[in-house]
């Protein structure tokens, strides 16, 4: 399969056994695979690209178990549910791995997502609140003052934080602290 | 910034992710993104650098083609600074620094399977898990 495509390097591995949390502590993967790119993503790396390849790595632990295989006779295995097909010499186990691509699977009917949309929502899922913007201003005390005069809070809404965010660039925020 | 001080920031990743998406338009870390492993960006290496120092892992092969691959451009100060008050490249250069001196003393590199071993195997059991415990 070759380093690009798999690694068991532990400087590599090191970095998906962690995600800082109180309550566990590192659990070191056998290996990491990365799916190759596929038709519809960019070669180079979106971000939604890699939150897709880690989507299908957390889906490997099930894959390594047998639990994706079909129990047909054949000689060869191949995956029966889930987003991953796994192409093996053999129906037990990973061993004798030929190959891995991905199975969409047909489109969800009635809004139904489709295997593979399913397993990225549902990984992402936990990265819902990170990716969210609520953030409450606390306007008791403003807000009559600013209602007063006929002012209206603005919405912060992209275009805002956009702003925000060019300004603090413009203005070199926070300069003084990086060399 | 001492080697305690790098290890102390290192120690520090809480993994927001930030010095992966371009957010403030400054770029991405170039270390060669096609390679997609998180261990290629700032927060894998803040958090093989914090494993290193504590003995978790010992140098290997990718963490030197890792460790090269830094230029220390500083995106990924500005990226996590803006967030997170941390100062990545310092634990970069430590990085860079330890493994010249790792080179220099003719220390030992472990090595796992390369591309071409892996092909229709595995690793063998003894190899399996890591240093931290498998899974």
């Amino acid at each position: 399969m070759g380093a690009n495509w798999a690694a068991n390097d532990p400087a590599i591995l090191l970095t998906y056994a962690n995600d800082p949390f109180p309550l566990t502590g590192m659990k070191m993967p056998t290996f990491v695979v990365r799916i190759v790119p596929f038709e519809g993503f960019d070669e180079a790396g979106t971000v939604f690209d890699q939150r897709l390849m880690r989507a299908l790595m957390l889906g490997l632990p099930r894959l390594a178990e047998g639990k994706w295989l079909d129990s047909s006779p054949s000689s060869s295995a191949s995956l029966s549910t889930g987003p991953i097909r796994l192409a093996s010499s053999r129906k037990s186990s990973a061993d004798g791995l030929t190959g891995l691509s991905v199975d969409r699977g047909d489109q969800g009917t009635e809004g139904r997502p489709n295997p593979l949309q399913a397993l990225l929502d549902q990984t992402l899922e936990a990265y819902d609140p990170y990716m969210e913007d609520k953030r409450i201003f606390d306007t008791s005390k403003s807000g009559p003052i600013i209602e007063r005069r006929g002012l209206r809070f603005p919405r912060f809404d992209y275009s805002m934080f956009e702003r925000c965010m060019s300004y603090a660039i413009g203005a070199a925020w926070g300069a003084k602290l990086i060399k | 910034m001492t080697i305690d001080n790098a290890k102390k920031t290192a120690s520090q990743c809480r993994h927001y992710a930030m010095c992966k998406i371009d957010y403030l338009g400054t770029g991405l870390c170039p270390s060669d993104p096609k390679k997609h492993y998180v261990a290629y960006y700032p927060q894998g290496r803040m958090d093989f650098y914090d494993a290193l120092t504590s003995g978790l892992i010992p140098v290997t092969e990718a963490l030197l083609d890792i460790a090269d691959a830094c230029i220390l451009c500083g995106i990924c100060d500005k990226q996590c600074h803006f967030v997170t008050g941390l100062r990545p490249v310092e634990v970069m250069r430590a990085l860079k620094e330890r493994v010249a001196e790792h080179r220099k003393n003719g220390g030992a590199v472990f090595r796992r399977f390369s591309s071409g071993e892996g092909r229709g195997s595995r690793p063998s059991p003894k190899n399996r898990g890591g240093e931290l415990g498998g899974q």
